[in-house]
């Protein structure tokens, strides 16, 4: 049997050998997977916010954090940094109408995870981002496959 | 926030009557709208950190949703208004007010007025309560999974508080075809502020 474990909103799960790992009704939020293929190390983060400021507590809403904290759970189940790649999926911007400010939350998320990964020196093998429509996420840590199903009944895997 | 984990039976039930005047409100505005009676159930509050949002809503359902944000005279955001129709319900309201569900922009449209006048009156309701003004913004709407049209405004209060505290009632017709679920979602400031006047009231 498949291990399934549910990723809540700033939350994140690193996981060695196979589990599903699943985060549900992402908007603006992302869905960001870090994976070794050679030690089958894998780990599912619900992003929320670009970055975190002096003084914070360390939680995995922030795409910093976030990054950090997988990072070394991957490297204590025996990861090598040179070997961890990366997806992502999610920063959709929800309203058709855009009445209040949300300042495009979701494209900020995308821009600072992408910046953070580029100076850790992290290559993103895959990615599906921006849009309109909500995605639900579902990261294989075996194989590193993840597949994005969107609220409209489109599916894909990235 | 440490108020948060900690409030009496006392406190939850102010916070309940709060939710209930705001809700009671906007069922009377709905009712008139609709030329039928509405009912509401007692509201609930939740106290929960944002990543057990899914034990008060199904993330996966998808929804019709429509959102307020709320400020006060001063444009302080005191947070969000989030109005879920549910299955057919926004058609069935679109059926009760025009007539018609089969023009998906009309169905639309008619959300929207139904949200802007649910939200005003709540808004009246608690802020008479508070011995405040609250503001509603035009509301914005989104069919998708019911946490995705929320997490973007989740986002502007995530960065000082890991706790939510929601408040929410079911809005239902006399033939039970009309739900509505309405959930307020107060900033850590504007709690404070309600948390301040219950101190007042003991």
């Amino acid at each position: 049997m498949i291990h399934e474990h549910l990723i809540g909103i700033g939350e994140f799960r690193v996981v060695k050998g196979l589990a599903v790992l699943k985060t549900i009704g992402l908007g603006s939020c992302i869905g960001l997977a870090l994976y070794d293929p050679y030690n089958k190390v894998g780990g599912l983060a619900h992003v929320m916010l670009p970055s975190s400021k002096n003084g914070t507590v360390k939680s995995a809403k922030y795409a910093d954090h976030a990054v950090e904290m997988m990072l070394s759970a991957m490297k204590r189940l025996g990861s090598k940094e040179r070997n961890i790649v990366a997806k992502l999926a999610g920063g959709a911007q929800i309203f058709k109408h855009m009445n209040m400010n949300l300042l495009k939350i979701g494209d900020r998320n995308v821009d600072a995870i992408k910046n953070i990964l580029e100076s850790q020196g992290i290559k993103i093998v895959s990615e599906d981002v921006g849009g309109d429509v909500g995605r639900s996420v579902y990261f294989y840590t075996d194989s590193g496959k993840m597949l994005v199903k969107y609220s409209n009944g489109v599916e894909l895997w990235i | 926030m440490s108020k948060f984990e900690n409030l009496t039976n006392e406190e939850l039930d102010i916070l309940r009557e709060m939710g209930n005047i705001g809700v009671g409100n906007a069922s009377t505005a709905l009712a008139t709208m609709l030329g039928r009676p509405i009912n509401i159930t007692v509201p609930e509050v939740y106290l929960l950190k944002f990543s057990n949002l899914d034990k008060v809503i199904k993330p996966d359902e998808i929804v019709v949703g429509t959102v307020v944000g709320l400020s006060t005279m001063d444009n302080d955001n005191s947070g969000f208004l989030y109005m879920i129709f549910p299955q057919d319900s926004p058609n069935k309201l679109a059926e009760l007010l025009i007539g018609d569900s089969s023009d998906e922009s009309m169905v639309e449209s008619t959300i929207m007025e139904i949200s802007n006048i649910l939200a005003s009156h709540f808004c009246d309701g608690i802020a008479n309560m508070l011995d405040t003004v609250l503001i509603p913004t035009p509301p914005s709407y989104a069919k998708d999974y019911s946490v995705a049209v929320i997490d973007a405004l989740l986002a502007q209060i995530a960065d000082k508080t890991d706790n939510l505290i929601i408040f929410e009632t079911d809005l239902v017709d006399q033939d039970n075809t009309v739900n509505i679920f309405l959930m307020l979602i107060p900033t850590e400031k504007f709690f404070e502020y309600i948390m301040q006047l219950l101190e007042m009231v003991k």
